[in-house]
């Protein structure tokens, strides 16, 4: 709290002083970039005290800076566990765009990550209907009730009707203008920070695209959708979101 | 096999981020447990003088109405909630799509008519009072399209939700954990009528 008024300080004086000389001004900005930085070596060494606080004071935003190289040999585990996730998540292409000719140019632009979903769950409702389709009809109850079998014909058409959809809703005549589907400062990582939380809380789908692909429930608006951010992690590690 | 496929989609799934709806999720995920878990039973089935029940359980076995004129085994009542589950999961995903295709109607006709802002959906009133009018108007709707759907497609000749609705007294009989659950998935999707009100055969 201490840290934060003065910081507002620093900067109440920054704002005083632009109708000054500029040689004035420079020097006086050199002063609060020292201050700045001894700030942040003062904070290095109170380095264990401030990483419990989650708190959005300015002095925390400071130690969003580069490290440096003393502070970095200190703790490597907490640099190098970045690095096998951003190498992990660049394997695959965000989206895949096929150009086809039927009748009219038409372009089905797809997330790959929803192309590969929707490819193994069609598979395996198909296998799972070719397998059910081997069974004979089992009577069940009175004798003068039909055997049942299983609604093979309700479960293809399902099929049918979800690969139409998909289609459908990911094909457009023209090219899509796609923005960036997640904020720049999200977490690569799931911890438990405020921030990322928050980003997450009022992230909202993109919808700056020239045909929306996103399927909205009756009455839903966006803001009752969330990203699909590893939430299996959640799930399987019983991380508590 | 399953393991394969199991791990497919959690590879799939953590891989990278993405503005996925669900929509697909929902659509087949329901009708692909609720399949296995039948074909599960099956593979039971065929096995003489097989019990539905763990080999460790000491339990005793499924009470029997005294007035009943062919009571059912337990994996009798077994197999047949688990074919009630499979039309259920499938009106369920029937409905969804309803609800999808419904909002992309709505929005495209709302789209010409209305000058909203651009992040806003032009189909959603700002009003929470014609909100939930349009969500009523649209529950009536689902609920008397449905067996209007079946009654179309019975008289095609097609074998298309006619044992949906006859599922729901076979719930009460051998109830399975899973018609529970889709119980309250159709309840929350606004079908509860449809239950309360349709012809049973």
């Amino acid at each position: 709290m201490d840290r934060g008024r003065s910081h507002s300080h620093q900067v109440s004086n920054q704002d005083d002083l632009r109708g000054r000389d500029s040689n004035r001004r420079l020097s006086t900005q050199q002063n609060i970039v020292s201050s700045c930085d001894s700030a942040s070596s003062g904070a290095g060494r109170l380095n264990g005290r401030t990483s419990f606080t989650r708190s959005r004071s300015p002095a925390v935003t400071r130690l969003s800076k580069p490290i440096p190289r003393s502070q970095r040999t200190l703790s490597p585990s907490g640099t190098s566990r970045h690095r096998p996730t951003s190498v992990f998540r660049n394997i695959l292409p965000t989206n895949i765009q096929i150009h086809t000719h039927v009748l009219v140019p038409l372009t089905l632009f797809i997330d790959t990550r929803l192309a590969g979903e929707c490819l193994l769950l069609l598979s395996s409702l198909l296998f799972v209907i070719l397998k059910l389709s081997g069974s004979y009809p089992i009577p069940l109850g009175p004798p003068s009730l039909p055997p049942i079998q299983p609604s093979i014909l309700e479960l293809s058409f399902l099929v049918v009707a979800s690969l139409i959809y998909i289609i459908w809703a990911h094909t457009s005549s023209s090219p899509p203008h796609l923005v960036s589907p997640l904020p720049p400062d999200t977490p690569t990582h799931p911890t438990r920070s405020l921030e990322g939380r928050e980003s997450r809380r009022h992230s909202t789908p993109p919808t700056t695209t020239s045909k929306n692909h996103f399927g909205f429930i009756w009455m839903s608006v966006p803001k009752n959708y969330r990203y699909a951010y590893h939430i299996p992690f959640a799930v399987l590690f019983n991380f508590s979101y | 096999m399953h393991i394969i496929f199991l791990s497919l989609y959690c590879l799939i799934l953590v891989i990278r981020e993405s503005s996925d709806d669900g929509i697909l999720t929902g659509l087949l995920f329901g009708p692909l447990i609720a399949s296995a878990l039948l074909y599960s039973v099956l593979q039971q089935t065929q096995v003489a003088s097989s019990s539905p029940l763990p080999p460790s359980w000491r339990i005793e076995p499924p009470a029997h109405l005294s007035n009943s004129k062919s009571p059912l085994t337990a994996i009798e009542a077994l197999l047949l909630s688990r074919y009630s589950l499979i039309d259920l999961s499938t009106l369920c995903s029937t409905i969804l799509l309803f609800h999808v295709c419904a909002s992309w109607w709505f929005e495209a006709h709302r789209c010409r008519h209305i000058n909203a802002p651009s992040s806003e959906r032009y189909s959603v009133p700002r009003s929470e009072v014609r909100r939930t009018s349009y969500y009523v108007l649209f529950t009536i709707g689902v609920s008397l399209g449905i067996p209007w759907l079946r009654a179309l497609v019975s008289k095609a000749g097609w074998d298309l939700l006619q044992r949906t609705f006859a599922s729901s007294q076979i719930i009460p009989v051998a109830t399975d954990r899973g018609s529970l659950l889709q119980i309250c998935t159709i309840s929350k999707s606004s079908l509860a009528p449809c239950f309360s009100s349709s012809p049973f055969t």
